[in-house]
This record gives C-alpha cells, sequence and structure tokens, in this order.
C-alpha cells in the first residue's frame, strides 16, 4: 500500500485529504485563534529584534554627539521593545493553548467519524484484510491526521504570512529589497524541503514496505520460536533479520541524507538572501538613498522571519506521513464490504428455529469454505457440531449472525429469511461467544453488561460461579469491579473461554451460538461447564462447535463438519452404534 | 526485580553503541555556533562600517563575502548534524535489538510462549525503533543545552561584562532553568502522552473488540461513547496543559525579555545614560550589535530540548519493558559440541522434577521412567498431568528441578549445551509453523544442507508426493503468508518430512492427528508407521490407532507415573485402562 502511494499525484493527495480537512470546520474559530495567536508570537519576535537592531543602530549614531543623543526619542523604541517581548511571551502561551484545545477537539471528532466508517464493515473480513496488525496501524494513523492541522497547516500559514510580513517590513524603507527578500526566503524556505520531500518519496514509500515486511516476518519467526530452536535455526534467523533490518535502515540514513542536504540548500538560499539583502542596503545607503540604521533592520528581520520558514521541512515530511495514513484509511472502507442490513424488519421470527439450506460460502481464494451444507435445527433443540479444524464449523457460526455473506443458500430464524431482519433484532436473537473472547479494558461487570445491560450483581456472580470462575473471581482484588490485566494474564485461557460464555448466557437470546467453549479445560471442569450450559439452554435453541468428544451424549443430535461438508447428522447413540460412522471412529480413544 | 537498572541508567549505559556519531552530533552543533559569531560578526561590521565610521561600500564586501561562506558551512553541520543524529540512533537500535533477539532463544519458547507473540514483536520492533529520537536528538541535545550557553558567555563577557551578566541572571543558573523546561516539558509531554496513549488504547480495544460489540448490538452507540471518552481525556490533558505550558512561557519569557534588556542597556550606554560593563574600552555599535544577534540563541538548545522531550518520554516507557528481557539473569550450558549423536538412542528419567516458574505443585514429581532406545512410548494422560511438561523436558526447553536425565551412553544431559542435545531430535507439534518462504525452504528447515534428492524422498514417506505433483512449482512452491494455502493435514505432514529429513535417533510428537479430517489422519498415521521404525519415537495421544502403535504406554497423572506397559496389558480386564475407551455405552452420559 505504501508503494502505490508513491504513484499518487498531488491533486489526489488533496481530494484524499478533503474529507479530513472538512473535519476542522466546527473547529476553525479556535484553530483560527491558534494562528492568529502564532502570527502575533512570530510578528512581536521579529519585531523584538528588528527593532532591537535599529534602535542599537540609531542610538549609536545618535550618541556620537552630545547634542543628537540628548534629543534622541528613546521613549517609544524602548516601549516597543518591551511591548514586542512581552506580545512574544503571551501569544506564545496563548497560541500553545488554543491550538492544543483545537487539536483535541478535532481528534475526538476524527476518531468518531474513522469508527463509524469502519463499523459497518464485515468484521471477518477486515481481520483478513489487515491479517492482525491492522486495528494498531490505524489508531498510528488517526494520530498521524491530527498532526494534519498542528504541524502542517498551521506552520505553512505562519510561514506564509511571515514571509509577506518580512516583505512588508523591508519594503516600507526600500521596496525593491522587500520583494527581492521575500521571493527569496520563500524559495529559500520551500525548495530544499521540497526536493528533498521529491527525493524522499521513494525512499520513505520503500521504508514502509520494508518496515512491513520484516515486521510480519519477525512475528511469524516469533510465533515459530520452539521449532527453530529446536532445529537450531533461531541464530541464522536473528542473522537474516539483522541483515535484513540493515537495508531498512539504509533507506532510513538516505532519508537523513537527504534532509540534512536541503537543510544545507535552505541555509545557502538564506545565506545569499541575507547577504543581498544586507548588500543592496548598505549600496542604497553609500548612495545617500536609505537611512544606514535600517541596514541592521533589514538583515534582522530576514534572519528572524527564517525562523518560521524553518519549521517547512517538517511540514512537508508530516505530509506524506498524512497523506499515507488518509490513503490507507481511505482504501481500507473501500476494500472491505460491508454488510446491508434492512432499517426495519421485514417479517417477524416465528419461534427460534433454524433451517440453513444449500448453503455455499466462497473463500477469497474462490475454493469453498463451505459446501452445499443443508441443516434445520428446531425451536429449543440442542445440536454439537463436530470437526477437524479449518472444516467450517466457524465459518458456519460466522454466517449465521453475518458477519460472513454466503455465495448461494438461504438461513432462516422461524421462518425469516436472516437478511430480512433488521440489525437490532438480528442481534437480540443470537447469543454468541466466539472462541477468541475480548475483554474490554473496562470492569470485569461492565463486559458482562454489554450483552444483558439490565443484569443484578447476584446474577453474575451465580453464573460466573456455577461456571466455576468462583475462586478466580474471589481472588480479583475488587471482585466484579476489577480490571483486567492489559497483559491479558488475569484469566488463562480456559477462564477466559468461560468468561465468553458467561456472557453469551447472560444474554436472553433464543439462539445460543458457542464456539469451542470447553477448549483449555479439563475433563471435570468440561462436564460441568457443559452441564450449566445445558441448564441454562433449556428452551432456547443450542448450537455448540467443539472437537471434544466427552458429554456429546447430551445433545439432541450431532453433525460432522469436514472440509466444507456435513458429513453426517444424527442423535449421538445412533452414530455410534453405526460402527462406520465417523462419529464412533473420532470416539475410539481414551477417556481420562 | 529491584536489581535492575532504572530506565534512565540503562539508556545513558547503551548511548556508547553509538559509537562516534553521537560526539560528532554535539561537535558539529557546537562548530555551528562558532560559525554563528562569524555571522554576528558579519552583520555587525557591516553596521558599524556603514552607519558609524560612513566608509564607502567597498569596506563591507570582506564580510559580505565571509557571511554568505557561514552560511553554508552552518548548513552543512547541520547536514552532518542530521546524518550523525541518525546513524548513532540507527547503530544502537541495531546493536540492542540483535542483543533482544540473542537473549530471545535463550530465554527459549516457554517463556516467550508466555508473552503474546505480537506483544514480543512489538518490543522487539517498535519499542526498540522508538529509542531513536533518544538517541538522534535527545541525548545530544542535552550536552548541547550546557556547552552552546556556555561558549555563549565566553565569547560576550570579554566583550562587555553587563551584557554577559544579562544573559547570566536571565537565563540564571543553566542547570535550573533546564530543570525547570524539564519539569514544564515533563509534565506536558507526560500528560499528552499519557492521555493520547489512553485514547489510542481505548480506541485500539474498541476496534478489536469490534465483532463482539457487533454481536451484542451494541456497536453502533460505541462511536458516541468514543467521542465522549475522548472528551474527556481532552478535557483533563487541558487541564493539565494550561499549567504545563506556564514553564516554556517562563523561559520564552526570560529569552524575550533579555533581548529587550540588551536593547535597552545597550542603547542607553550608546545614548550616555549608562556608564558601566565596558571593562573600560567602550561599546560601539559593532559589539552592541555582535551581542544581540547571538543572544537569542543562548536560549534555543533549550528550547529545542522541550521539543525533544517526547523522545525522552518514548524511549523511557520502551526501556521500561525491555530492561526486564535484557538484564534477566539465565544459566546456560556451554559445551558437549564434540558429542556425537549416536544412531539409536535410549533415555532415563531418574527422580526428575519440574516446576515451572512461579508455581508451587510440580509439574512433573519425581519421575523414574527408562525409555528404550528404538522403542515407540505413547504418553497419555488428562490435561495438566504432565505429558506437554515432559516433551519440553525432552527438547531441552526446561531445565529439570533435581534429578538427572541420561543418555543411555551414560552422558547426562544437562553437561550439553541445548545445541548440541537438540541434535538428536525431532519434532511435530499440534500446530506445525510453516515460514513463509520455499516448501524447501520448509523442509530445509530441519537439515540445511539436504539436496533436492532428499527432499523429496522425506514428502515420499510422509506421503506428500502427489500433493508435491500438484503444485506449480513443485519444492520451490511459497507457503505462509500470501503463499499456497496449505490444510492441517498438510502442514502436519509437511513436520513429518521434517522429521524424517532430519534423521535424528529421537523423535517427540505432541498429537499428531488431533483435530485432522479422515484422509489426513489415515495418510498421517501410514507416514507414522514408517518413521518409527529405527528410531525411539515419544508420542503424546489418545487415539486408539495410534496407541496400537506404540511398544509401551505411559500414564501420568499429576505429574507422576501412574502406568507404564504395553497397551494390551493396560487394556486387559482389572488393568487402569480397562475402561476408559468410549464407545463403552455408559460413558456417553459422563
Amino acid at each position: 500500500m505504501a508503494d502505490s502511494s508513491t504513484h499518487h499525484t498531488q491533486k489526489e493527495t488533496l481530494r484524499e485529504l478533503a474529507p479530513y480537512l472538512g473535519q476542522m470546520k466546527p473547529f476553525a474559530g479556535l484553530l483560527g485563534v491558534g494562528v492568529v495567536l502564532n502570527l502575533i508570537a512570530l510578528a512581536s519576535s521579529v519585531g523584538l529584534i528588528a527593532l532591537s537592531g535599529w534602535f542599537l543602530s540609531a542610538s549609536a549614531l545618535a550618541g556620537l554627539t552630545v547634542a543628537t543623543a540628548q534629543s534622541f526619542n528613546f521613549f517609544l523604541p524602548s516601549a516597543g521593545v518591551r511591548f514586542f517581548a512581552l506580545a512574544r511571551t503571551g501569544g506564545r502561551y496563548g497560541e500553545r493553548v488554543s491550538s492544543h484545545e483545537g487539536t483535541l477537539r478535532l481528534l475526538s471528532a476524527l476518531r468518531k467519524r474513522v469508527y463509524l466508517t469502519i463499523e459497518p464493515l464485515s468484521p471477518t473480513a477486515l481481520m483478513r484484510y489487515g491479517s492482525g496488525d491492522l486495528m494498531t496501524r490505524l489508531t498510528a494513523d488517526i494520530d498521524a491526521l491530527d498532526n494534519l492541522y498542528l504541524r502542517v497547516l498551521t506552520p505553512s500559514i505562519v510561514a506564509l504570512f511571515a514571509i509577506i510580513g518580512c516583505g512588508v517590513v523591508i519594503g516600507v524603507f526600500a521596496p525593491m529589497i522587500g520583494v527581492f527578500a521575500a521571493i527569496a526566503l520563500l524559495l529559500s524556505g520551500v525548495f530544499g524541503p521540497w526536493l528533498a520531500w521529491k527525493l524522499g518519496h521513494a525512499h520513505s514509500a520503500r521504508w514502509h514496505t520494508l518496515n512491513g515486511q520484516l515486521r510480519t516476518r519477525l512475528i511469524e519467526r516469533l510465533a515459530s520460536l520452539p521449532e527453530l530452536l529446536l532445529y537450531g535455526r533461531w541464530q541464522s534467523e536473528t542473522e537474516r533479520l539483522t541483515t535484513a533490518q540493515q537495508h531498512r535502515d539504509d533507506k532510513e540514513r538516505q532519508l537523513a541524507r537527504l534532509w540534512g542536504g536541503s537543510q544545507l540548500i535552505s541555509q545557502t538560499l538564506l545565506g545569499l538572501t541575507m547577504t543581498i539583502t544586507l548588500a543592496l542596503a548598505a549600496w542604497l545607503a553609500s548612495e545617500q538613498r536609505l537611512d544606514p540604521t535600517l541596514i541592521a533592520l533589514m538583515g534582522l528581520t530576514v534572519l528572524a522571519s527564517f525562523e518560521a520558514i524553518a519549521m517547512l521541512p517538517q511540514a512537508w515530511q508530516n505530509l506524506g506521513r498524512i497523506q499515507r495514513a488518509a490513503h490507507r484509511l481511505n482504501d481500507l472502507s473501500a476494500q472491505v464490504p460491508s454488510i446491508v442490513y434492512p432499517e426495519e424488519d421485514r417479517a417477524v421470527p416465528a419461534d427460534a428455529s433454524l433451517v440453513i439450506n444449500n448453503l455455499h460460502v466462497v473463500f477469497d481464494d474462490g475454493t469453498y469454505a463451505l459446501e452445499d451444507v443443508t441443516l434445520s435445527l428446531a425451536a429449543g433443540e440442542h445440536f454439537a457440531l463436530l470437526g477437524p479444524s479449518g472444516g467450517g464449523k466457524t465459518t458456519l457460526l460466522n454466517t449465521l449472525v453475518r458477519f460472513i455473506e454466503p455465495a448461494q443458500g438461504q438461513l432462516k430464524l422461524g421462518g425469516v429469511a436472516l437478511d430480512d431482519l433488521s440489525e437490532p433484532t438480528l442481534r437480540r436473537a443470537f447469543a454468541v461467544a466466539p472462541q477468541d473472547v475480548h475483554l474490554f479494558v473496562a470492569t470485569y461487570r461492565e463486559n458482562l453488561l454489554i450483552a444483558a445491560p439490565h443484569s443484578s450483581d447476584a446474577e453474575m456472580i451465580e453464573l460466573l460461579q456455577a461456571l466455576g470462575l468462583g475462586e478466580w473471581l474471589e481472588s480479583q482484588p475488587q471482585g466484579l469491579d476489577s480490571y483486567p490485566d492489559e497483559g491479558g494474564t488475569s484469566l488463562s485461557g480456559g477462564q477466559l473461554r468461560r468468561f465468553g460464555i458467561a456472557r453469551a448466557l447472560l444474554s436472553q437470546a433464543p439462539v445460543v451460538l458457542l464456539d469451542e467453549p470447553t477448549e483449555g479445560l479439563d475433563t471435570a471442569t468440561e462436564t460441568r461447564v457443559l452441564n450449566e450450559i445445558e441448564r441454562r439452554c433449556k428452551n432456547r435453541t443450542l448450537v455448540l462447535i467443539t472437537h471434544h468428544l466427552n458429554g456429546l451424549g447430551r445433545f439432541d443430535r450431532i453433525g460432522i463438519l469436514d472440509e466444507g461438508r456435513l458429513l453426517e447428522v444424527g442423535a449421538p447413540q445412533t452414530l455410534l452404534t453405526d460402527s462406520g460412522s465417523r462419529y464412533a471412529a473420532l470416539n475410539r480413544q481414551i477417556v481420562l | 526485580m529491584s536489581d535492575y537498572p532504572t530506565s534512565r541508567q540503562w539508556l545513558s549505559a547503551n548511548a556508547r553503541r553509538g559509537g562516534i556519531w553521537s560526539h560528532i552530533v554535539v561537535m558539529a552543533a557546537t562548530a555551528s555556533t562558532l560559525l554563528l559569531f562569524v555571522q554576528a560578526w558579519s552583520i555587525a561590521t557591516i553596521a558599524q562600517r556603514m552607519v558609524i565610521d560612513s566608509a564607502s561600500f567597498s569596506s563591507v564586501i570582506v564580510p559580505l563575502l565571509i557571511l554568505p561562506l557561514a552560511f553554508i558551512a552552518r548548513g552543512l553541520l547541520a547536514w552532518i548534524k542530521t546524518e550523525a543524529g541518525t546513524r548513532a540512533g540507527i547503530l544502537v537500535r541495531q546493536s540492542i535489538r540483535r542483543d533482544l533477539l540473542h537473549r530471545l532463544g535463550e530465554l527459549g519458547p516457554l517463556w516467550a510462549r508466555r508473552q503474546h507473540s505480537a506483544a514480543l514483536g512489538n518490543r522487539v520492533w517498535d519499542q526498540v525503533d522508538s529509542l531513536q529520537g533518544y538517541y538522534a536528538d535527545y541525548r545530544p541535545q542535552m550536552i548541547l543545552c550546557v556547552s552552546i550557553p556556555l561558549l555563549i558567555l565566553v565569547a560576550v563577557f570579554p566583550l562587555n561584562w553587563a551584557a554577559g551578566l544579562i544573559l547570566l541572571v536571565t537565563g540564571p543558573l543553566i542547570p535550573l532553568n533546564m530543570a525547570m523546561v524539564g519539569i514544564g516539558a515533563k509534565n506536558r509531554q507526560e500528560a499528552q502522552f499519557l492521555e493520547m496513549t489512553r485514547m489510542s488504547r481505548h480506541f485500539l480495544d474498541t476496534l478489536r473488540g469490534l465483532s463482539t460489540l457487533k454481536l451484542f448490538g451494541v456497536s453502533r452507540h460505541q462511536g458516541t461513547i468514543i467521542h465522549e471518552v475522548s472528551e474527556n481525556f481532552r478535557a483533563k490533558t487541558m487541564r493539565v496543559l494550561r499549567l504545563a505550558f506556564l514553564s516554556s512561557t517562563v523561559l520564552e519569557f526570560f529569552s524575550s525579555v533579555s533581548i529587550a534588556l540588551l536593547a535597552i542597556y545597550i542603547g542607553f550606554t550608546y545614548l550616555g545614560h549608562f556608564h558601566f560593563g565596558t571593562w573600560g574600552h567602550g561599546l560601539d555599535l559593532f559589539i552592541g550589535l555582535f551581542i544581540l544577534i547571538i543572544a537569542p540563541d543562548f536560549y534555543q538548545p533549550l528550547r529545542d530540548l522541550g521539543t525533544h522531550y517526547h523522545a525522552k518520554a518514548e524511549a523511557e516507557a520502551a526501556a521500561e519493558d525491555l530492561i526486564p528481557i535484557l538484564e534477566r539473569d539465565i544459566a546456560t550450558v556451554e559445551g558437549g559440541s564434540d558429542w556425537q549423536v549416536p544412531k539409536k538412542l535410549g533415555l532415563s528419567l531418574d527422580n526428575v522434577t519440574c516446576r515451572y516458574e512461579g508455581q508451587s505443585a510440580p509439574a512433573l514429581d519425581r519421575i523414574n521412567i527408562d525409555i528404550r532406545a528404538g522403542e515407540t512410548l505413547a504418553v497419555i494422560g488428562p490435561s495438566g498431568a504432565g505429558k506437554t511438561t515432559l516433551l519440553n523436558l525432552l527438547m531441552g526447553f526446561l531445565p529439570p528441578e533435581s534429578g538427572s536425565l541420561r543418555i543411555d551412553d551414560g552422558t547426562s544431559i544437562d553437561t550439553l549445551s541445548s545445541d548440541a542435545w537438540q541434535r538428536a531430535i525431532a519434532w511435530v507439534s499440534q500446530r506445525p509453523t510453516l515460514l513463509s518462504g520455499t516448501l524447501a525452504d520448509n523442509l530445509r528447515l530441519a537439515r540445511p544442507e539436504a539436496t533436492d534428492d532428499a527432499l523429496r524422498e522425506a514428502l515420499e514417506e510422509a506421503d506428500l508426493t502427489d500433493w508435491v505433483q500438484r503444485l506449480p512449482l513443485g519444492l520451490d512452491t511459497a507457503l505462509g503468508d500470501g503463499g499456497q494455502p496449505v490444510s492441517g493435514g498438510q502442514a502436519r505432514r509437511i513436520a513429518l518430512a521434517r522429521a524424517f529429513l532430519r534423521d535424528s535417533p529421537l523423535v517427540l510428537l505432541d498429537e499428531p492427528t488431533a483435530s485432522l479430517d479422515r484422509d489426513s489422519e489415515t495418510r498421517v498415521m501410514r507416514a507414522l508407521g514408517r518413521l518409527q521404525k529405527g528410531r525411539t519415537v515419544i508420542m503424546l495421544t489418545h487415539r486408539l490407532e495410534l496407541l496400537q502403535l506404540s511398544d509401551r504406554v505411559l500414564m501420568l497423572e499429576q505429574g507422576k507415573v501412574q502406568a507404564l506397559d504395553s497397551l494390551d496389558v493396560l487394556r486387559a480386564p482389572g488393568g487402569p485402562l480397562a475402561d476408559h475407551f468410549l464407545p463403552a455405552e455408559h460413558i456417553i452420559h459422563g
């Protein structure tokens, strides 16, 4: 993605940034105040040094004779110098406060906007699209976008005004020098950084590509650490990573070289501007066409204005980063399919029965994840779905909750097609415990209340105890008010799954879908959890995915999903007595 | 924990990894200040000659020629500073990252598994990268905060002590000012950094939990919550910032006021109102302007330090995460590199106890087993019985707490480095990993020097030949991220092919047929039959078909050996496994 952004023209950059610029509108007042105060601070800064320069020259000249020294009006310049000193301080403070206030407000709005862009997208497709680190990148991208104002727009506007201001101040006394200084400053501020940006673009895109590749590779290698260590290959992998990293760092060095070069160009142009301004002023003074006390003023004005222009390279650099971030965000919403729900229910489900008819789901690569799956579950039926990993069990579950759109086939709840239901109705119909249970950084209570906002503490505690989490809860310093540890160590894998089950069981939805709820549990706990699930799901339709065989006799029916096809469906006892069945074959094992 | 250096000490100690470059940064910036004097000299000379001396234009040609050269030279120094800073940062990062990766290998997979692999990746990659700003900018800037003002004082004092005094007093005691800027910038940056991180985390948390929020029908509403949380953070941050900005404003104030004071003092001296500070040699326009031009740079290093403060905050946060990995004590065994892997290998565990870090109950409790050379030993037991611990022990990932593990030639394993011992082992895990790379690369993991023919032979043994023949590029087909999709069964057989290639006397298998489809299960089983010939095989399994491949079955429970005998004996009426096989009707309801 970083690569493609290199081919972007300026126009496209601006178009991609347009929505984010639009976000600024409500805060234009605040941000505008920031710019104005920034300008005041800058003007005072230039004024302070330039006026001081003139004051020195003029008073030195006046001081040559006693008469001129005594008639010299020092009140005005010295008051001006003090005024600028205070205005500079006050302006800087006000500018910092208002621009931060504006930026933080903008950031709040920006986050909401980005979230609302992503929210309708298919969660499974989203995960696949970014293979995990997408979320981290998204967050970083938003942080980059908030720089658009603070680090790109403000410095650019301020620099522009500084250039104009410098031209005007000098131009009042010598129009020719004023015009020259403004144009020359513009060139010295823009040319070097622009050149570096232009040349650096390819390097920085390459850096991003390399960095992304290396990062992915590192995480993959870390996941294979046991194998790599056992086969004695970790050392060589480390060396290869280190070498590859040097290529990335070479790009970083090249970028630094370019920026260094651009500083040289800027300084050279500034030096020439300064010198020519001073030379012109000195020449005019020697021709008696300019008051010589203004020479220092002109030189110092150019020098002080450059302080504002010196911020431009950073702005150019940031613009590239922001543009990439905007590009990625726009790209994401364009590429990941969103799932559309009707605003209103088109019909009302009669009961909690589920019908899956001739269902086909296709992977991105065109192969079938589910192929011709047909299954009807009566309301209140308990169904266990078994099968090898990658067989399509989780895909089936994701299709039922409309995280995945089927290529073909019908899904019905209580006789109504799922896509005739509005999203709130659909969500109220299903209670789901996925394999990866996400704990929010909020109290355990809040984490449970997501499922059933009106549950009482007593209900939650009772349920957690029934699932064998009673001891764990007691070990938490503040019970339900405790926060999960961010590293995810406050719950073991098995405990986390049970917490997910508790969440699903608290919800009163008529259909319960549980994905491998007993993974990582010992047999005794597994039995206990299954008992509780059975008890709580009385009169609710239950679909439970598992590859554990323990305690499956309690289910009304069992299905085996293998390579996307439903191999067999039947009551467990019936399947067991058929020695040719896959279920019977799987059961030829030890239970301890 | 308390033995670890603080993040500040650690950051300082690692600065030397940047070599000469960090010194070059300081030297370039200091030299740049000397050139500032040249610039000030030129400008002041021009003013002096034109305003006071009423000299001709030709008298200012020399300073007019020197001035641009000084600018160019400062540009060059800025270039050098940028590049040297970047190089210093890169060197430090590369060196720390190398140590970190090496360290991960020493800490081993048991430690690594306790960390999340993405979190670990984040440490090795992003956290190390976030040290750049500290070494490239912040650290050199700290030195410059002392050296540049000193240099300016040295230049100003001989010219005029009163002006020098103004600088000294308004920038009173540079360290104090530095501390003040530090505290201000620290409060500000920390507040901002903290809030930004918190906001990012909240946002990240919401995105990660998006599917959960969706499942419970509250995802739409979350947009408003995100806004609320952000606004909340904003209000809090701004309260801190309004105060924190004050301290940098103090610096701004001092620098403005001192310039104003200098201008007024010098001007009034010219006008004859003041008569002090000149060491008796008078004050001309040249000296006055010279001092005025260099005065702003007296405060500039301090102002710059404030802007680099976030780099320091980031680096300290990263250091806190990195120190526990890098400074952790670990014992490693060197040696045994001359140990020859025998053709056949038996093992005896003598009173072995193993315990995981931070756990009170031992995972293996004084077990005694003889594993005969060439036998296939199946290991069964409920979860938590110690099966995986046994594998970790045999693989050298977990050293025994007490007892000894000996090879049948009498060598004790703890005299061998883990590298040496691991040469004797092949391993098929439950979830074999495929690295992004070609199929050949993935197989050569087990034997780097294997020829293509050897690879094909191993694939044949692992029953993968027909699959490989269907692949477009055969052995050169790319696997892993973005490559040829590989099913669970195929991955398992690739791991088996590695084991054939490895041709080691000891093979460890973890549930080799778990959650495989029927066809894959049959193929894996056939391959296993071939693999066990002439090798010592230890496999964890519950499947009857696999148990039937074994010579003996080891039953573990709560870290202790419960039984060790042939399957037939264990299954015989009255034996410990007599009624533990599933198709018996009565278990279904259990």
